[in-house]
């Protein structure tokens, strides 16, 4: 990389946000810059690595660990790492990695599926809100104020105590809690966007209304929504940790860190590593997408701010 | 100004019907009639049964039931625990207040003395080692979920250290591990706030005229720019406001604190339904009366908030 010629860049490392100006560079596409930015930044690639190792783990979850994070092993029961149980056994006799592993699939998958919906849902409602004006955006935006009312995991754990305890109930209360931030971000968008030449152009040509949000407003709100997305996961998985962890998220036998501290929690006096790897991996997961997404931020937008 | 006021305070009442409305809903998707999560496992006759439907309001319309709920709300009546038949909701809850508010207040203080002098240090030094070294910390405070660090202070600071109690808030020396904990991240978001306003501050004409009229840096600093960089914070303080309603259920779960947020959780638990709406409103009302006063109090502090409207 060397020197840039650029002052301020190496200060880029600790993602200050403050007083940076980035200088347009050679005319390459949006991603290939914003890919040149990303890699330049050493705790978002950091962070990517860490968070591609961490996927592709527990997706190997059953080849990486003989154990099954289910079955109970009442021979051995809370032993300190061995050879056979790398970081120890539970108070069940389960192997921890096997449960950190399994616990890993269900934390990466809430968070991807809540993440996913969450956006389509606000971004869709998003984007009606500010293309259309008038009734639709004032009842939607309205909703929103709602929802903003509340502190949104005082509202999970309010919605919880109502739906039939499921992993699906964890999914639907997520996504109630997390369309309205990506809905009122869109239409932030939207509305800025619509006063465009080129949103005027297509409608000059006879573009429908849905063609013309789709195709023409959508796609220049992508960057503000990876920003987003990468960020919102850590919250998502935050927020599922902490109800598992308070005994209303997705329920034992099925491993979650946030299920597995609280457990751990029972045994901190003589055994503390029991609730210290889940929160380590809790830790560092949620650090990397906060990393990840700041990076992201800086390299797609450098004018955008948190 | 008035305007300004009033506008904030409609928006408050809104926001308070909203929240009631919206807990109200939540009530009726609960599986289950109300009248037989009372009863329980004992076995009751039909005749209490339908006794107790008329005297709770169950036989009348959706539409009546929600107004004689927000009126009883009103007072402060949020009805009778299932759990614990017959104990008024907001007798359980008033057990929990005081205790979460004493620890909390402590947080919230340790968090606000913290932030401002590294937001203050780390502006004034900015991009050495020492900024680098706090900026990064606070990204860490930022993104940690509470009941990791939790785990992590009790693991390192009580059990391996001993230097601290691990749980209950019997004397001063259990406030400190909740409350840092939960000083934690509205103290990495302050001071990151108070270092980026301070920064800009730093750099506007009248300090550059202060330091021309010959003032000493440290009246400069403290007096001129602390004040202004101060003021964008003041929002902060309110959402920390808002956020440690809601931090309470996981801080006071791990420390195991007899608060408001356990209450909270434990009626979760037993699916003890007034309870739960008790304590959500409460909070959602306190959330919004904080977000009230912070609105109101920058208004009088910044003048352009209040000619803008």
């Amino acid at each position: 990389m060397g020197a840039t010629g650029h002052p301020a860049r190496g200060q880029n490392r600790l993602l200050l946000a403050l007083g940076r100006k980035e200088k347009p560079e050679a005319a390459t596409s949006l991603w290939e810059d914003a890919w040149r930015r990303l890699k330049r930044n050493r705790a978002a690639v950091g962070s990517m690595v860490f968070l591609v190792v961490l996927v592709l783990m527990a997706i190997a979850a059953p080849v990486l660990t003989p154990y099954s994070p289910y079955n109970p092993d009442f021979s051995a029961t809370l032993q300190p790492p061995s050879r056979e149980h790398p970081l120890g056994t539970d108070e069940l006799g389960r192997d921890l990695v096997a449960r950190l592993l399994y616990g890993a699939r269900v934390s990466l998958a809430v968070g991807l599926v809540v993440q996913i919906t969450a956006i389509a849902v606000g971004a869709l409602l998003g984007l009606a809100a500010g293309y259309f004006g008038g009734i639709v955006d004032t009842v939607l935006m309205r909703l929103v104020d709602i929802m903003y009312a509340f502190p949104s995991f005082l509202f999970a754990v309010f919605m919880v105590a109502f739906l039939r305890p499921s992993p699906f109930s964890i999914i639907l209360v997520l996504v109630l809690v997390g369309w309205p931030f990506p809905a009122r971000l869109i239409r932030a968008q939207v509305l800025s966007l619509r006063e465009w030449e080129f949103v005027s152009a297509a409608r000059v040509v006879g573009a429908s209304s849905w063609r013309i949000m789709t195709r023409h407003i959508l796609p220049n709100t992508l960057s503000v929504l990876i920003v987003h997305f990468t960020i919102g996961i850590a919250d998502v998985i935050m927020a599922e940790a902490g109800l598992s962890f308070l005994g209303i998220g997705i329920r034992p036998p099925n491993p979650t860190w946030g299920g597995m501290i609280a457990k751990g929690r029972e045994y901190f006096r003589s055994f503390p590593h029991l609730a210290l790897y889940p929160s380590i991996a809790l830790g560092l997961t949620v650090l990397a997408f906060n990393f990840l997404g700041d990076g992201l931020r800086d390299a797609l937008d450098p004018r955008l701010r948190r | 100004m008035r305007r300004y006021i009033l506008q904030r305070v409609l928006f408050t009442i809104f926001g308070m019907i909203g929240a009631t409305l919206v807990a109200f809903l939540a009530m009726q998707l609960a599986p289950g009639d109300p009248l037989e999560l009372m009863a329980g496992e004992r076995n009751i006759d039909p005749a209490v049964l339908e006794m107790w439907r008329r005297h709770y309001g169950l036989d009348k319309p959706l539409a009546i039931q929600y107004l004689i709920f927000l009126k009883n709300a009103l007072r402060g009546d949020f009805g009778t625990s299932y759990y614990y038949v017959g104990k008024p909701v907001l007798e359980i809850l008033m057990e929990g207040i005081p205790v979460s508010l004493k620890w909390e207040s402590v947080g919230l203080l340790l968090a606000i003395c913290l932030a401002v002098p590294i937001g203050v240090i780390t502006a004034l030094k900015q991009n050495t080692w020492i900024d680098h070294f706090f900026m990064f910390f606070a990204l860490v405070g930022i993104s940690l979920p509470s009941f990791a660090l939790a785990t992590f202070l009790i693991v390192g600071i009580s059990l391996k250290l001993g230097w601290l109690p691990v749980a209950g808030l019997s004397t001063p020396a259990h406030y400190v591990l909740p409350a840092l904990t939960l000083a934690a991240h509205p103290m990495a978001l302050l001071a990151r706030m108070i270092r980026a306003s301070m920064l800009e501050v730093i750099r506007q004409d009248y300090i550059v005229t202060a330091r021309a009229k010959g003032l000493s840096e440290r009246v400069v600093i403290l007096r001129h720019a602390l004040r202004n960089a101060l003021l964008p914070a003041l929002t902060i303080v309110g959402i920390m406001v808002g956020r440690i309603f809601a931090g309470t259920f996981l801080i006071e779960t791990i420390f195991n604190i007899p608060g408001l947020g356990r209450i909270g959780v434990t009626a979760v638990l037993q699916r003890d339904y007034p309870v739960i709406l008790g304590a959500t409103v409460l909070l959602a009302f306190a959330f919004l009366l904080t977000t009230l006063v912070t609105d109101i109090l920058y208004g009088f502090l910044d003048p352009r908030i209040r000619l803008a409207t």
